[in-house]
């Protein structure tokens, strides 16, 4: 960052700001909740040129693949640049399963072992295996000029501050044309109201495009490719609802209100539907980095599907439709096309789908019982992958204060000090998962 | 000369220390490297927030490798780690051309501290073996390793994974200490 005078300075705070604004918005989204590789909750990663999302040791996996395939950045630890930004936009992981899962085999389970979550990550990256073979890339933005919405931003901060009102970063965040910039990947201020939202927009803008059952919570954009969709792939598993629903309110129990985060200031107080979480993210103040991330704990997980009886109308709306959709190849096609569509801009887009590629995928990727959705998440709620995997990094409970109030995503895992590292100097230990 | 209490005993005793440091930008392969030398073998790694140190026995010297990470915003925190440096270890990911100017900003920031004034600067060109790196001597201009001054400096092209280069690099430090 080479910075000259002080408003150039200003300048590249109020974009950085804006970057990480626009990051957390989109952690936010049902879309990214979870890491598009393995499926571990609440990622604080991403690919930006590949546009996703991903945990710590996704990002570990991601980065040995070298720049010229994945280039990862910490959501809070990086600074972004604009265009890194709008690419993560573009793409987003419900998207990105789409076009880089297109022709996962039936019943694919996510590994979850180091070695063969790298293979599969290699596979799915370097070698495209499963890519959609009809997917255009789309142009990646060229240069993204915020100024003019900078320029208002903080011409609204100094008139605010002329009137003596206090200042908060919130009112920066949702000031006009903010985020629709993005939305667009555009660098022309767009003509959208006040206080608009990307994440919002985002999801009427899918949901527009994919005319698929889904739940009214949530994106739920591509009932497939969303973790939380996985369930419209479960067939003939009789206790599928109570997992999915007991997956729900795990996610609402444990994400806000348990989440043994020191700072959590915002969505403590969120229960009930997602709605309300939702909103409650939306007008809270720029939430600390941490609070989407849960711990987790068995004991928890196997609580929440107890308490499947709670649930929400809507929740049972969702589920009858889920359960309801049985075609789901049938489904699962009109999705990924109509995702296509996106992508093709202007060519055309051939309908077929290729065939799945059976028998070609590594045994270990195999699920041994046939017959698992996609995501499988949902189903193993006694056993989330963060369970599994200790040092995944994931779920924390503790967060490391950086210095200038920066989060130390995985100060809980015994295998990384986190932040230790400015006094004491006991035992650094590996960087290494096993 | 950095020539602390403990260096003088173990002068007597024929086992030399150095305390090395190892920076470079998120992904250069760091902690990579660092367990490569400590453990011999590659180790999947996940990004270091914090910091990994080791000591690692090469030619009758032991080095205590700090390895601190290196993602953009915690980058101010190497200065914390500059004391009592006597080997600087800057490890560049030689595929990532689009953020060698960064690199080379980071370096030449880092070797304005005065706490790093007596320390030998060591260049890992690491990731030799993936397209398009740049070589040793494309990055020695890149990262402006000519205008240094005052400084014993040594680039060494590597690959971590393989483990190419990184004794060489230990040679030149080792060689760096007895001279001194």
């Amino acid at each position: 960052m080479r910075m000259t005078s002080k408003a150039e300075r200003d300048k590249q705070k109020a974009i950085q700001e804006k970057c990480q604004t626009l990051l957390n918005q989109m952690l936010r989204d049902e879309d990214n909740k979870y890491c598009v590789d393995c499926d571990a909750k609440g990622p604080r990663w991403a690919s930006w040129n590949l546009g996703v999302f991903l945990c710590i040791r996704c990002a570990g996996i991601h980065r040995n693949l070298g720049v010229h395939i994945s280039k990862v950045k910490s959501v809070n630890l990086d600074s972004w640049t604009p265009e890194q930004v709008v690419c993560l936009q573009q793409m987003g992981n419900s998207r990105a399963r789409a076009v880089y899962e297109a022709n996962l085999p039936d019943g694919f389970r996510r590994p979850q072992s180091d070695s063969s979550l790298e293979a599969f990550v290699r596979a799915k990256y370097e070698a495209r295996k499963y890519v959609a073979r009809e997917w255009v890339p789309p142009q990646p933005p060229t240069k993204v000029d915020w100024d003019k919405e900078l320029e208002l931003e903080a011409k609204k901060k100094r008139e605010a501050k002329r009137r003596g009102g206090s200042q908060s970063s919130s009112q920066l965040s949702s000031s006009p044309s903010s985020s629709s910039n993005m939305a667009n990947a555009s660098s022309s201020p767009s003509s959208s109201p006040a206080s608009s939202l990307s994440s919002t927009e985002r999801r009427q803008r899918q949901t527009a495009l994919t005319p698929i059952p889904k739940p009214k919570k949530g994106s739920g954009e591509t009932a497939w490719t969303t973790p939380k969709s996985g369930k419209t792939e479960v067939k003939d598993k009789p206790s599928a609802t109570e997992d999915l629903l007991g997956l729900e309110d795990f996610l609402i129990d444990n994400s806000f209100a348990d989440a043994p985060v020191p700072n959590s200031t915002s969505g403590g107080s969120s229960g009930g539907t997602g709605d309300d979480i939702f909103s409650s993210f939306l007008s809270g103040p720029t939430p600390a980095p941490a609070a989407t991330s849960a711990s987790t704990s068995t004991g928890k997980t196997e609580n929440s599907s107890g308490e499947a009886g709670k649930r929400t109308a809507e929740e049972e709306s969702f589920f009858n439709q889920a359960s309801a959709g049985k075609s789901q190849g049938e489904k699962k096609q009109l999705t990924k096309d109509s995702i296509m569509a996106l992508y093709s801009q202007g060519s055309s887009v051939p309908s077929a789908s290729p065939a799945p590629a059976f028998g070609a995928m590594p045994g270990m990727m195999m699920d041994p019982s046939g017959g698992m959705g996609v995501a499988g998440r949902g189903m193993f709620p006694q056993q989330p992958p963060q369970q599994a995997f200790p040092t995944a990094g994931i779920p924390v409970t503790g967060y490391g204060m950086m210095p200038n109030g920066m989060m130390g995503v995985q100060a809980a895992m015994p295998v990384q000090p986190v932040g230790r590292g400015m006094t004491g100097l006991s035992g650094g230990s590996p960087g290494m998962m096993q | 000369m950095g020539l602390t209490l403990s260096s003088a005993f173990t002068r007597l005793f024929g086992k030399k220390q150095m305390r090395i440091l190892m920076v470079g930008l998120d992904a250069a392969g760091k902690t990579t490297i660092l367990y490569k030398l400590k453990l011999g073998e590659i180790v999947t790694t996940i990004p270091t927030i914090g910091f990994n140190v080791e000591t690692v026995e090469y030619k009758n010297i032991s080095f205590t490798v700090w390895d601190v990470g290196g993602q953009h915003r915690i980058r101010s925190l190497w200065r914390h780690y500059f004391q009592n440096t006597q080997g600087l270890i800057f490890v560049v990911d030689s595929s990532d051309r689009e953020r060698i100017g960064e690199a080379e900003e980071e370096l030449n920031n880092m070797l304005t501290a005065e706490e790093l004034a007596d320390a030998v600067l060591l260049v890992f060109a690491n990731k030799q073996d993936l397209p398009n790196a740049m070589n040793a001597s494309e990055l020695t201009d890149k990262l402006g390793l000519n205008n240094i001054k005052n400084r014993r400096w040594y680039i060494q092209a590597a690959c971590a994974t393989e483990a190419h280069g990184l004794y060489e690099g230990l040679d030149w430090l080792s060689n760096e200490l007895s001279k001194k």
